[in-house]
């Protein structure tokens, strides 16, 4: 009687997992992770051959399986029960962190004081390259235009010794590529950022900094690039609601409760006449002839011009004397851009990952002043990134 | 592919297993086998098959040789093809698996320049060179028939279930099957049984303390001291039940399409000496080199220096075996000379209870250290951290990991031992609700598997683009 009892339910355990995929895909939970549901690939022999077409089709086994959202949370619930964290302890879990460019890097998240805060792993090689890159950029560059460096640093670096210092330093990753630059004038923004009264300089629960934090970088930049300072009380303050970030979803699992964090900026365009004008990867295409600064239908850091963009043309026309920057940079810099779009009459946003133009081209195009390149730190340890920024030029 | 997965588990298995038992055809069901089992091997680079192929096809003809030759009593002919085939067999693993290590150890120690091949190592050489060596030795020796089909043979090498990792099976033990074999139910039933029992060793013990394990050993810095132990413990976890559990699911399945398959681990880390040890881990590898090495080069009936030279020999190629890096030499030569201190001087310590279980257990974990660092100044710097020459004792990682584990520490441990299993027997030998049992364990470990794989490879992509 076991025999068969066992062999039956083993049976149907096969039956019921290619079931699994036979039915309808959970779609919601795809749609939780912010991307597109992945399709069955295409078999050609050169797919098939170069093992492209196994590594998709096991992308589309997982990602079409029913439920997937219901046994995610099972897994989590699983997960959450191998430990326990005492009272007033932060916990430190083991996750995969890219930023759009391929390279997946194995990283750390620690969860404290109600914060989730990346942990950061220098990479003196990719390091090296990032500096490379942007010293490249400088020779290619006309040398009358004074090019800058922004680096920043994330929450964590600012949290309780104990935590910060179970990291690798981010002051000296930083320090460490600043020194490598030549003819690149580097911002200090991490003193700016440590000497900052304010306790909403970072997200709680995602990897940016908020438009407070932006705007202590944007001061040090103005005061070093030399430039009037928009005052952050000038404008309105206001919210477009509450929402859970990109570590949350990461981190989940081993939470009970979190807070959510409230996503916020100060309405720069209410004293500013802003128009804004984007192009595709193609750089030739454009879109979002008229896009709004804050995309107050989106109620996360995507608010700040919807997103990442190739290119993007902001121009202040209540601000024709100001400068012409142009901006190289990962998502940090979109809670940046309103502030510098402030000060300044025009400014070319160049995101290296997505961008098919020439940086040289725009350069002569819009006649620009300066060159900023503002990342954070984590992105200097992304060997790909790193190489993708040089072959902008 | 890999057994924890999805594609393997909602794709693969059912499909092999419906497939293969559509027909009680010998012939169909190694036709089968051998064509799942070849597209399971080139799943991930189909290009190396050309390889395993072409392995085949040599040993298949030169065994066949050997066998010609012996039945006309040709024994100098039968002789060429048994060198021929060792030769190429070892040729083809230094090739595919040794060269660049051998360029760049030449390079380095004599100063040279040579280019270092970059040579991509293939799945399982490893272990299918080892198979095939056993047959060929084998038919060599007249321990085993010349394997005249070559559909049976290809099926013996390549079969999925082994053939990634282990166990290493010898030919003789399923030269039967090969020819004819059924399933019975109740095999199928403990086949099904010890595969579910497998995964869940692999997606919940051996993940889950590779995940302890990468939090402690993620920063570029070293550790501080408790978590350079803490980490390389967890790392001993995972090696043992990611192993095991693999052997477990290739057993399990052989269970399942009708192979016997070695026992690969019987609870290493309860062992009181390192030859226990030893004769608890990997036991199809120890035993290999133990029939084709070192037996042949004298074993122990021969003059003490003899003994130790074949011992040392018998070492630094099981560590070489193991990965083409001086590190797993090291820790071949370590284990040999633990051995020889072992069988020297402290003969009677494993009868010393819990002492000798915890020297024994030390002395592997160090081996750990070893078999983990490839880079040896990473190794004398993390050596340096672990017994207290750099870094703080703990710091909020060892802490938070400590905790954040301490449930799946006690389970590995325990799960270590004979303990856990003795009480599932129990339990199932039950009357009556005993199959209930084991019935609510199978469903409950799988599905529970199958959810933890599901978003294992979730990498969200968020703010990108949108």
């Amino acid at each position: 009687m076991r025999k068969y009892l066992i062999s039956i339910l083993f049976i149907a355990l096969m039956a019921v997992s290619f079931g699994l995929l036979a039915a309808p895909a959970d779609i919601a939970s795809i749609k939780e992770e912010n991307r597109e549901l992945k399709t069955m690939p295409e078999i050609t022999f050169s797919s098939v051959w170069s093992g492209e077409f196994s590594k998709n089709f096991e992308a589309f086994v997982d990602d079409n399986i029913a439920f997937r959202g219901k046994l995610m949370a099972v897994s989590d619930e699983i997960k959450s029960r191998v430990g326990y964290t005492p009272d007033n302890l932060g916990r430190i879990i083991i996750t995969t962190s890219d930023i759009g460019t391929g390279e997946a890097n194995e990283g750390r998240l620690v969860l404290y004081n109600d914060y989730i805060m990346e942990m950061f792993a220098k990479n003196e090689a990719a390091q090296d390259k990032y500096a490379e890159s942007l010293n490249t950029i400088r020779e290619a560059i006309p040398d009358d235009i004074r090019m800058y460096s922004v680096l920043v640093p994330t929450a964590l670096e600012f949290s309780a010794p104990a935590y910060s210092s179970a990291q690798d330093s981010q002051k000296e990753a930083i320090e460490y590529v600043n020194s490598k630059f030549k003819g690149i004038f580097p911002v200090d923004v991490y003193s700016a950022l440590l000497e900052s009264k304010s306790n909403t300089l970072y997200f709680k629960t995602d990897h940016h900094w908020t438009t407070d934090g932006a705007y202590v970088a944007y001061a040090k930049y103005m005061e070093m690039s030399g430039g009037p300072v928009a005052a952050q009380t000038d404008f309105t303050r206001k919210e477009n609601g509450e929402f859970y970030g990109s570590l949350y979803l990461k981190a989940k699992s081993q939470l009970t409760e979190q807070e959510q964090d409230t996503i916020f900026y100060y309405d720069i365009t209410e004293k500013n006449d802003i128009s804004i004008r984007m192009r595709a990867e193609d750089n030739v295409t454009e879109y979002g002839v008229g896009a709004p600064m804050f995309n107050t239908d989106k109620n996360n850091y995507t608010l700040f011009f919807g997103g990442d963009n190739p290119l993007m043309e902001i121009t202040n026309n209540s601000n024709p004397d100001g400068k012409t920057v142009v901006v190289i940079k990962d998502s940090y810099a979109n809670a940046f851009i309103p502030w510098l779009a402030a000060s300044s009459y025009r400014v070319i946003v160049i995101d290296p990952r997505s961008f098919g133009g020439s940086l040289t081209e725009e350069i002569e195009r819009y006649q620009a002043d300066e060159v900023l390149v503002l990342n954070y730190i984590f992105s200097a340890t992304f060997g790909d990134y790193c190489d993708t920024i040089k072959n902008i030029i | 592919m890999v057994f924890s997965s999805l594609t393997f588990l909602c794709v693969f298995l059912p499909a092999v297993l419906l497939l293969y038992s559509l027909s009680k055809n010998i012939t169909y069901k190694n036709t089968v086998l051998a064509v799942f089992s070849l597209t399971f091997y080139a799943w991930g680079e189909p290009s190396l098959i050309i390889l395993l192929i072409a392995a085949t096809i040599v040993n298949y003809f030169l065994a066949f040789g050997i066998g010609a030759a012996q039945n006309r009593n040709k024994n100098a002919w039968a002789k060429v093809c048994v060198t021929l085939a060792i030769i190429f067999d070892i040729a083809m693993i230094g090739v595919f698996k040794y060269a660049a290590f051998a360029v760049s150890s030449v390079n380095g120690i004599f100063g040279f320049s040579f280019p270092i091949p970059e040579i991509g190592l293939p799945l399982g050489i490893s272990f299918y060179t080892f198979q095939i060596l056993t047959y060929v030795l084998d038919v060599y020796r007249k321990d085993t028939p010349v394997q005249k089909s070559y559909l049976k043979f290809i099926t013996f090498v390549s079969m999925f279930p082994q053939l990634i990792a282990g166990p290493i099976v010898r030919y003789q033990e399923v030269a039967e099957g090969l020819d004819d074999r059924k399933v019975t139910v109740s095999e199928f039933a403990d086949g099904a049984t010890q595969f579910v029992i497998g995964l869940g060793k692999k997606v919940f013990l051996a993940n889950f303390a590779g995940d302890a394990k990468d939090v402690l050993f993620a920063a570029s810095t070293a550790p501080t001291v408790l978590s350079a132990w803490l980490g390389i413990i967890f790392y001993s976890f995972q090696l043992y039940f990611d192993f095991s559990g693999y052997s477990d699911m290739a057993i399990g399945m052989g269970k399942m399409i009708g192979f016997k398959f070695p026992k690969n681990f019987n609870y290493p880390y309860i062992s009181r000496s390192v030859t226990e040890f030893w004769r608890r881990w990997h036991m199809t590898l120890g035993s290999f080199f133990r029939d084709y090495v070192y037996i042949p080069m004298g074993g122990n009936r021969c003059s003490k220096l003899r003994w130790v030279l074949n011992i040392m020999v018998v070492w630094a190629l099981t560590g070489l075996w193991h990965g083409a890096s001086w590190n797993f030499v090291l820790w071949g030569v370590y284990y040999g000379v633990l051995l020889l201190i072992e069988k020297l001087l402290f003969s009677k310590w494993s009868k010393v209870p819990v002492l000798s279980n915890i020297t024994t257990l030390f002395f592997v974990v160090i081996g750990w250290t070893l078999f983990y660092f490839t880079d040896f100044s990473q190794l004398t710097a993390f050596f340096g951290t672990m017994f207290g020459q750099n870094g703080p004792l703990y710091d909020i990682t060892t802490v938070s990991v400590f905790y954040g584990n301490i449930v799946l520490l006690g389970a590995l441990i325990l799960a270590s031992t004979p303990l856990p299993y003795k009480i599932f027997e129990k339990l199932i030998s039950i009357k009556g609700i005993g199959m209930i049992i084991e019935a609510v364990v199978l469903v409950g470990l799988f599905a529970a598997c199958l959810a933890t794989l599901t978003g294992a490879t979730s990498n969200p992509f968020l703010y990108f683009r949108f």
